[in-house]
């Protein structure tokens, strides 16, 4: 077994094939596990990273649950970024068309939602930009963070919360969809599209920076992905448009 | 002719005990049939016959389409091709008073837009027995889609201003004395009474209690969707107080949470204006326009089905910007949502007013003769203006149902090279300029139109 990572709820193994997570974190509720684990074994998707068992396992004497997902191989948006790596206008549609197929496959599951899209939760499978998969779903509701900061070299969550998260609201569609937005912004533009390196913001803050619009798309960022783009962090949810109407634009142009 | 209507008193509009028929409405019917010469025919979508559109008879269905009948180039549409072909989709509302005139109505709609316009025969629940709003539907081979809204928002009237409900109506209706609507129970008397797309209860959202209100509105509807059965469609039925339009707040969260309900892909949405508008006006709050305006935009964008009975011409406007569906009837009722007022006695004098196609506006009968007393002035050639014109009185039926005609007909205005919000912005603009060019004034001023100018 490899060591993968650790997320804010548990850690993930490697195991052959596959990846385990399991859930470390104390009273982690069993029934919002169950839940979860319903609606990600309806989803098909190859965008979504599959579900192959959700069972439990004992660690120091507690019973913890441990879901084992395929593995996929061709790592995570987060290591590209902080190597600098952009993408062509070319990769970057695709890794928009790829984010939003994989979130019109998870909404349409009975209203699953990620809750937690940033770049080290969706992988490249084979190192293809047009293969993307959303990782580690469903599980991260909230966040432990205190302020909005990009850490060099970890990207945390809050950086990645729509202005109706950061309000402490509930999360919905849109607000994955805000997600994807401010992913596949700061990927082609190689900047987070709202905060600067380094720099701390309360939530307020956060959120007078993100009610204030984002920076502006690198010029060679057009047509139906620029506006997809653009709107995708619109401050109101509703003008984000479903995953489904966005992947229309982007497939009509 | 007997006044049936008050002008700007909508007390007789929401009377909930149908009237008995008029006998002078089968001689009306007569009457407008005899100025019709052509006899069409249009085939029912699934086969089983023949809608006569025009001509002795029309609105009424024959099993074979009789030798040297015009055969129109167009079927009835069926309820799915109503709802989602993109085509308008004309709603209209059950009268109180000479629904036998309705029929005909409906067909003269299609006819006269070739079948580019839809119709919706529309019912309450409330408003009536199993036996006579079934009968009524029944009676309207023309329409495409039947609806029998349940109106639950008669259980809130401390949210929307409505009258108080009637003993007879709840006699109908017993769900309109109880706490909480069994949703499963609502969906079968819809079915009972005939309708092909079913509603959720439509209780009014309390602006007060925003989300609360959403969560019950979104509750009701998954347990309505649970009750349907194969082939049944659904529409999540929504009452809302004009705030949750012109509010930005409450427009946000209305839409943010109706984008979010992906299992709903019909929205049938009500919104109540003010009692102080004029029968037969419309609303010319920019605010709430531009509500309507990106309820419309936001069911395009999201292939959604959006019907807004009760609009009149202001839901005509919102197919311009992605609405499917408009409603509206022979009285003010049918064409406005209003609050309810206790003013008036409902024996004012009805004011003899004619529905101007080129102003998109009704105007007093000295006006429309001034008008057309012009040798430019291009005559209605709807089925009800021979009439209405040839007798020597002023006869308010017919002048309703040539405006009830128009307001449907405007729907289908479109060609291929014009598509509807082409169309519309300029029919409107159009309108503006024959209103500069008349000596209007007052009530005859159609003050919606430079508003309308403005969101097109």
């Amino acid at each position: 077994m490899d060591f993968l990572g650790a997320g804010a709820f548990g850690d993930t193994w490697r195991a052959g094939d596959t990846a385990v997570k399991i859930i470390c974190v104390d009273g982690y509720p069993p029934e919002r596990v169950g839940r979860e684990v319903a609606g990600l074994l309806r989803v098909d998707s190859d965008h979504v990273v599959k579900l192959l068992a959700a069972e439990s396992v004992t660690l120091g004497g507690q019973i913890r649950p441990a879901l084992t997902f395929e593995y996929i191989d061709g790592g995570d948006l987060e290591a590209r970024f902080n190597d600098g790596v952009v993408p062509t206008p070319a990769q970057t549609r695709d890794l928009l068309l790829g984010l939003l197929r994989g979130l019109a496959d998870l909404h349409a599951a009975d209203g699953t939602l990620h809750r937690d899209i940033k770049p080290p939760n969706i992988a490249l499978r084979d190192g293809d930009w047009a293969q993307p998969v959303l990782l580690d779903l469903g599980l991260a509701r909230s966040t432990t963070e205190t302020t909005v900061t990009m850490y060099p070299g970890r990207l945390g969550t809050a950086p990645w919360m729509a202005p109706e998260q950061l309000r402490a609201q509930p999360a919905r569609k849109a607000s994955d969809l805000f997600g994807v937005g401010v992913t596949v912004r700061t990927l082609a533009s190689g900047e987070h599209p709202f905060y600067e390196p380094g720099a701390d913001y309360t939530y307020d803050e956060a959120l007078a920076q993100v009610l204030a619009g984002p920076k502006p798309l690198p010029e060679t960022i057009t047509g139906s992905v620029r506006t997809v783009l653009d709107l995708l962090v619109r401050p109101a949810e509703f003008e984000r448009g479903s995953a489904r109407s966005n992947l229309r634009r982007l497939e009509q142009a | 002719m007997p006044n049936d209507n008050t002008d700007d008193s909508d007390l007789v509009e929401w009377d909930d005990e149908p009237a008995a028929q008029d006998d002078d409405d089968s001689a009306l019917e007569t009457e407008v049939a005899g100025f019709t010469t052509t006899t069409e025919v249009a085939e029912l979508a699934d086969g089983t016959g023949h809608v006569i559109l025009s001509g002795p008879g029309a609105g009424t269905t024959v099993a074979q389409a009789p030798d040297g009948l015009t055969r129109a180039e167009f079927p009835i549409r069926g309820r799915d091709a109503a709802l989602t072909s993109g085509s308008p989709l004309f709603l209209v509302h059950f009268p109180h008073q000479k629904r036998d005139l309705m029929p005909r109505l409906l067909a003269s709609v299609v006819a006269a837009t070739r079948g580019k316009v839809s119709t919706a025969a529309a019912v309450a629940l409330p408003r009536g027995t199993d036996t006579a709003l079934t009968g009524w539907m029944d009676s309207c081979p023309a329409a495409s889609v039947r609806i029998a809204d349940p109106l639950g928002y008669m259980l809130d009237p401390t949210i929307v201003r409505i009258p108080e409900t009637s003993d007879r109506a709840l006699g109908w209706r017993p769900y309109l004395g109880e706490d909480t609507i069994d949703a499963a129970a609502l969906v079968d008397m819809q079915r009972q009474v005939g309708a092909n797309l079913l509603l959720s209860s439509g209780r009014a959202l309390d602006s007060a209690e925003p989300q609360e209100a959403l969560n019950g509105a979104f509750s009701e509807g998954d347990d309505a969707l649970a009750a349907l059965e194969a082939d049944e469609r659904l529409a999540l039925n929504l009452t809302l107080t004009a705030s949750w339009l012109s509010n930005a707040t409450l427009r946000d969260k209305l839409f943010s949470q109706l984008l979010d309900q992906e299992q709903f892909d019909t929205w049938h949405i009500r919104v109540q204006w003010q009692s102080s508008l004029r029968s037969f006006h419309q609303p010319t709050d920019i605010a709430l326009l531009a509500g309507y305006k990106r309820l419309a935009q936001l069911a395009k964008d999201e292939g959604r089905t959006l019907l807004l009975p009760q609009t009149g011409l202001t839901g005509w406007l919102q197919l311009a910007f992605g609405a499917t569906g408009y409603g509206a009837g022979l009285f003010g009722s049918g064409h406005a949502f209003k609050e309810h007022s206790r003013g008036g006695n409902g024996a004012i004098p009805e004011v003899e007013r004619y529905f101007e196609p080129t102003l998109l506006h009704i105007v007093e009968r000295a006006v429309h003769d001034a008008m057309r007393a012009r040798p430019d002035y291009v005559r209605c050639d709807c089925p009800y203006c021979p009439a209405l014109h040839a007798r020597p009185d002023w006869d308010h039926t017919l002048a309703h149902l040539h405006m009830l005609h128009w307001v449907g007909r405007l729907g289908g205005i479109t060609s291929p090279s014009r598509p509807i919000e082409r169309a519309i912005r300029q029919s409107v603009r159009d309108a503006v300029r024959t209103a500069d060019g008349e000596p209007l004034a007052g009530v005859n001023v159609p003050r919606h139109l430079p508003v309308w100018d403005q969101l097109l």
